[in-house]
């Protein structure tokens, strides 16, 4: 999966559209309006569809201002956990 | 003596609650520290009907369970009832009360995460007291903002926190924005939504953060080893209860006993009824509304939908400082609104004088707190006793009251009022309420 196919994951996980979307957004304001409660949900859910675990300090540490930044957790995630990670 | 339990109860698939979701408050940061540990939440969503409880945590819990549970033969004889009462006694900790049974959990979970530092608010002390005994078991810092009210009559719950290693500090407080905000309102006592608004606005730093002691649905999962045992117990004699009561806080206490009780389909405890008490003077539940509200009075966090009686409700000082919070949990009020669980609430003078009763001839001093349950089983009896029928009632009995000698002696002297809270001052405060969302109008008291 690549970088483009990973950000789609995360997109539909949202059930945002791409046309409607920009992925630099904040994911606390805009068309997301995320609490911080639900963007550790969206990551645990993104955990359970890729079958990959993401390290419970990188998320607690995170900066997660942009669409994008979460989008970058699961791809570090992905390389540490999954031989078939993004490229 | 029963085993331990080895797995938390998860109620929401079995009960087939739908939780509304959060939303976000209006205006917040865009930028915003997460504050919950991945695998609490991983908790929050799983459709397991039971999750096993890591080997750390047990460890810990055979500290101290599994509680009693006893029936309160002495005390049945005094009230002169043909009831059958039972009580679940969760006070034999460090922490005095049931709340040690989420702290271990959460002090875990946060230090598996990385955490350094808690930050906590407290308004009787328990809470505060249970995250500093946890704090202290898994090598965390801890900081508690404990209401002032509390913090002036409970000298020696600052003592056993600051004991096990935590910092305390009275709420309102100069430490933070909203602390010196309140102050310079005019806010003196405090409340433990106040104190709350604190402790968050205080672990913003990396490696601090902000946990809850009740409202959020996996500080009732990892209570429902109280209802476990309970039910197991009771099997011991032989019993499946009518009913069972416990105080309403915000929940954590009622959900830990009561939920396992709830059950689903093939539990065959279903048809248990279980009644929150609270008290008159914070009537959330029985004179509240079922709608969007903060979780504090920073009106900064995301907005729950639960039972309130709104985030600005500053409840009269009352000695069941534990019960003090404007709303109850998310999985509680959706339980309540679906009618799967009844509310009552009393005035203190009568709760005490249960207390001072149940004390005398069982030899337990209760916190003011479950002394409220206390009140409920007698007045279920008396019904149950002039219907002319028998019935086996549990009680949940929180903790107890030895930080609490205050609020006994100004029983005993007389100086105890009862504080009803008004229709005039639950309307005021329900009109700050936040714009609800279109679709979701606020729903009205149950009738």
């Amino acid at each position: 999966m690549n970088t483009e196919e990973l950000r789609r994951v995360v997109l539909d996980q949202l059930q945002v559209t791409r046309q409607s979307f920009d992925t630099t957004s904040e994911p606390a304001g805009g068309e997301l309006d995320l609490t911080s409660l639900d963007l550790v949900r969206l990551l645990v859910s993104l955990e359970e569809q890729l079958d990959i675990e993401i390290d419970e300090v990188a998320i607690m540490n995170a900066r997660l201002d942009t669409v994008d930044d979460v989008v970058s957790l699961v791809q570090r995630s992905f390389v540490l956990t999954s031989s078939g990670g993004p490229e | 003596v029963t085993g331990v339990p080895t797995a938390w109860y998860n109620a929401v698939p079995e009960l087939g609650v739908d939780l509304p979701a959060d939303l976000p408050a209006p205006g917040r940061p865009a930028r915003m520290k997460l504050q919950v540990p991945p695998a609490l939440v991983r908790q929050e969503q799983s459709r397991q009907r039971l999750l096993p409880i890591p080997d750390d945590v047990l460890a810990r819990y055979h500290q101290w369970r599994p509680t009693p549970m006893r029936r309160a033969h002495a005390w049945e004889a005094e009230l002169g009832t043909g009831c059958r009462l039972y009580y679940k006694y969760e006070g034999g900790n460090l922490s005095g009360s049931h709340k040690l049974n989420t702290a271990v959990a959460q002090a875990y979970y946060y230090r598996r995460a990385g955490a350094d530092r808690l930050t906590v608010g407290t308004g009787a002390g328990q809470w505060g007291t249970a995250v500093a005994a946890a704090c202290a078991m898994f090598g965390l810092d801890c900081t508690v903002y404990m209401v002032r009210s509390s913090y002036v009559a409970k000298p020696y719950r600052r003592s056993i926190m600051e004991l096990l290693g935590a910092s305390v500090v009275a709420s309102p407080s100069e430490r933070t924005g909203i602390g010196r905000r309140a102050s310079e309102a005019g806010e003196r006592d405090g409340s433990l939504a106040l104190a709350m608004a604190e402790a968050l606005a205080d672990a913003q730093r990396p490696g601090s953060f902000f946990c809850t002691g009740s409202g959020e649905t996996y500080t009732l999962l990892h209570q429902t080893v109280i209802g476990q045992e309970a039910a197991e117990q009771l099997a011991g004699f032989g019993e499946t209860p009518d009913v069972v009561l416990a105080c309403l806080g915000a929940g954590s206490n009622f959900g830990g006993l009561a939920l396992p009780f709830l059950g689903g389909a093939d539990v065959p405890h279903r048809r248990v009824r279980c009644v929150a008490v609270e008290p008159s003077s914070c009537p959330k539940l029985t004179r509240g509304r079922y709608a969007y509200d903060f979780t504090d009075t920073s009106a900064s966090t995301p907005l729950q939908k639960m039972y309130t009686l709104g985030h600005r409700f500053a409840p009269p000082v009352l000695h069941a400082a534990g019960l003090r919070y404007h709303g109850a949990s998310k999985l509680i009020s959706a339980l309540y609104h679906d009618g799967r669980i009844e509310a009552v609430d009393y005035p203190q003078r009568t709760v005490f004088a249960s207390a001072v009763a149940f004390a005398r001839a069982e030899g337990i001093l209760p916190a003011p707190e479950s002394a409220h349950a206390i009140h409920g089983a007698v007045e279920e009896a008396r019904r149950a006793d002039e219907a002319g029928q028998s019935r086996a009632i549990l009680i949940g009995v929180s903790g107890h009251g030895y930080f609490d000698m205050a609020a006994y002696q100004s029983f005993h002297d007389g100086s105890m009022v009862d504080l009803e809270a008004s229709g005039e001052e639950i309307a005021a405060s329900l009109a700050g309420l936040p714009e609800q969302p279109a679709e979701l109008q606020p729903t009205g008291p149950r009738s």
